[in-house]
């Protein structure tokens, strides 16, 4: 029984409006209902596929990108595109996009996406996109941007995705940033040669912020971020290379996830408010002095530092709220690395008056180890829920870790061990 | 202050009783909470067996308030794993009345949650005639209407 075909239009438009546009374009066949609704549909996304190997997986065989999308528009006949994706059109020339997206700005487009696969290519996005009052959602990725006019507006965008993009000038990216006032989301991921030594960050309506430099760019292209909004409420960094200047507190920050290999540790001084925080540092980190976690309930700390366990007493020592403390191991670590615990002189506050939840992934069972293990179990006296998830390729070693720590805490801890 | 309890009357009969932040993800349901409290509301084109649905999604997505403790992320997580496992397990059949409770109700989430269950399932179709088979479409065309059909749309396709 057809009983899809009993929902009214609009419905079936809406479902449309999730299906990718070739396979939106073959539905037209299905039957004699069925053929204006594709044109109706407010959403245009395309795909290239014609770099898959596998047949198989090429479902639908479209002719050209090009000819589709062309073909595509001329025939659309919704009056507002709500969403228009392009992606990987490597084979569509820049004159090309660039028409396509001034149609999809005249259209009202609301969420715009252009994105390439594996090289870099030349678009040249057309002034009035950068004047559109419609757009809220926008997505550039591995583009190379020829211009960025000089006024540009855009009065409604609240997320902006700027992944491996090059620009002409440190001043096209500020340009870009600045003019977005009700801007809440911001990634930005740097590539090798993108012409930006400085990226400067100075939105004051931006909530979340994610920034990934993994490039490695010889000075003075080293990459330098400099980020100055005050409402932040999460910010995601992972810098392996360049550096990072936090200007002001960022009172309202409730999490933070912060990898880096640079020397960035007082990027923590702004970090006072923060709920959440999971960090990674560099091996010469050392944690700033005097400033205090106040708010912090949440840490998780990645283990991979040869002085990860001076980082952990540090942390605890200036948390003084913590409520759940996770210890896991993201990086590759050398097998005979020289790790030592050094026993703080006091306990740390946190320990003796609030820990509630520990989680240990990727334990090992080295003595240093054990030794940070027993420590936080026999201090924690307020714990509830304590898991070592031990990571070995033999089962038998890891129920032989489990059980060593079990036994040497047995009678010290406040609740049950469990194995994850 | 105890909650405030409201009951829903699907349109064979079945009542559920749920609490105030269930109501509230219905924006066609919310404006009952200044009036209804204590009486029945009738909803009067969805059946019990798929208001039985609707709620179980919405007991499921009510926002806790809060919560330090855990990682924001992780608990989304969670929340898009249940919905996966609630979406699939439906057949298609049931999943498009929800769509049509969905959509009376206008609960957003729910909405574009089975939305997106039949688009990929129409997304995953080799071609017209896999889609007909999996969505049972009967085609209205007889054969040289469907070939003419075909014919038109070589602009698109191989």
């Amino acid at each position: 029984m057809d009983r899809l075909t009993q929902l009214p239009d609009d419905l079936l438009i809406k479902i449309l409006s999730f299906v990718p546009t070739k396979g939106v374009v073959a539905t037209s066949i299905l039957s004699k209902r069925w053929l204006p609704l594709w044109t109706l549909v407010p959403s245009l996304v395309f795909e290239d596929f014609s770099e898959e190997e596998d047949e198989e997986i090429n479902e639908i065989h479209v002719r050209s990108l090009s000819q589709f999308v062309s073909g595509t528009l001329l025939l659309h006949k919704a009056t507002v595109l709500e969403r228009f994706h392009l992606n990987s059109a490597s084979e569509c020339s820049a004159w090309e996009i660039g028409l396509w997206v001034k149609i999809a700005v005249d259209r009202f487009v609301r969420d715009l996406k252009i994105s390439f696969c594996y090289d870099h290519f030349l678009v040249n996005l057309p002034s009035r996109l950068f004047r559109c009052e419609t757009l809220e959602t926008l997505q550039l990725r591995m583009v190379i941007l020829s211009g960025v006019p000089c006024r540009l507006s855009f009065p409604s965008l609240t997320k902006l995705r700027l992944l491996s993009v090059k620009y002409s000038d440190d001043e096209s990216f500020s340009r870009l940033v600045s003019n977005c006032p009700i801007l809440e989301d911001l990634v930005v991921e740097t590539c090798h040669g993108d012409n930006v030594a400085t990226f400067t960050v100075n939105l004051p309506s931006l909530q979340s912020l994610s920034v990934r430099n993994t490039v490695r760019e010889s000075p003075p292209d080293d990459h330098l971020f400099v980020i100055h909004s005050q409402s932040l409420k999460q910010l995601n960094i992972v810098d392996y290379f360049g550096e990072l200047k936090l200007i002001g507190n960022l009172p309202k920050l409730v999490e933070a996830n912060l990898q880096s290999m640079s020397y960035h540790t007082n990027v923590l001084e702004s970090f006072t408010f923060v709920r959440r925080l999971y960090v990674c540092l560099d091996g010469e980190a050392q944690y700033p002095r005097g400033t205090v976690l106040f708010q912090l309930v949440r840490l998780e700390l990645c283990s991979c530092i040869d002085s990860w366990t001076d980082m952990l007493v540090s942390l605890l020592q200036h948390s003084p709220k913590l409520q759940a403390l996770k210890l896991v191991l993201k990086h590759w670590v050398l097998v005979d690395r020289k790790v030592r615990w050094m026993q703080p002189r006091r306990v740390p506050e946190c320990l003796l008056l609030h820990l509630k939840t520990f989680e240990w992934s990727d334990y090992e069972g080295t003595k240093v180890e054990k030794e940070v293990a027993i420590y936080i179990l026999k201090n924690a006296k307020l714990l509830v829920s304590a898991t070592i998830y031990p990571f070995s390729v033999s089962l038998v070693r890891k129920h032989q870790m489990f059980k060593e720590l079990e036994i040497a805490t047995r009678s010290l801890r406040a609740c049950e061990l469990t194995m994850g | 202050m105890t909650k405030e309890m409201f009951t829903l009357k699907s349109s064979d009969g079945f009542l559920f009783v749920v609490d105030e932040a269930v109501v509230h993800q219905s924006v066609t349901l919310s404006p009952m909470v200044q009036d209804c409290a204590g009486r029945e509301y009738p909803i009067n084109n969805v059946t019990g067996k798929i208001l039985n649905l609707v709620v179980e999604y919405c007991k499921n997505h009510v926002v806790v308030d809060g919560g330090d403790s855990s990682s924001s992320s992780s608990s989304g997580d969670a929340l898009k794993k249940w919905d996966d496992e609630f979406i699939t397990q439906m057949d298609l059949s049931t999943v498009y009345d929800l769509i049509m409770a969905a959509n009376y109700l206008i609960i957003k989430g729910l909405f574009d949650l089975a939305c997106q269950r039949v688009a990929d399932e129409i997304a995953a179709c080799k071609d017209h005639e896999e889609i007909r088979a999996t969505l049972g479409i009967v085609s209205d065309y007889t054969a040289e209407e469907e070939a003419e059909v075909l014919k038109e749309n070589e602009w698109a396709f191989d």
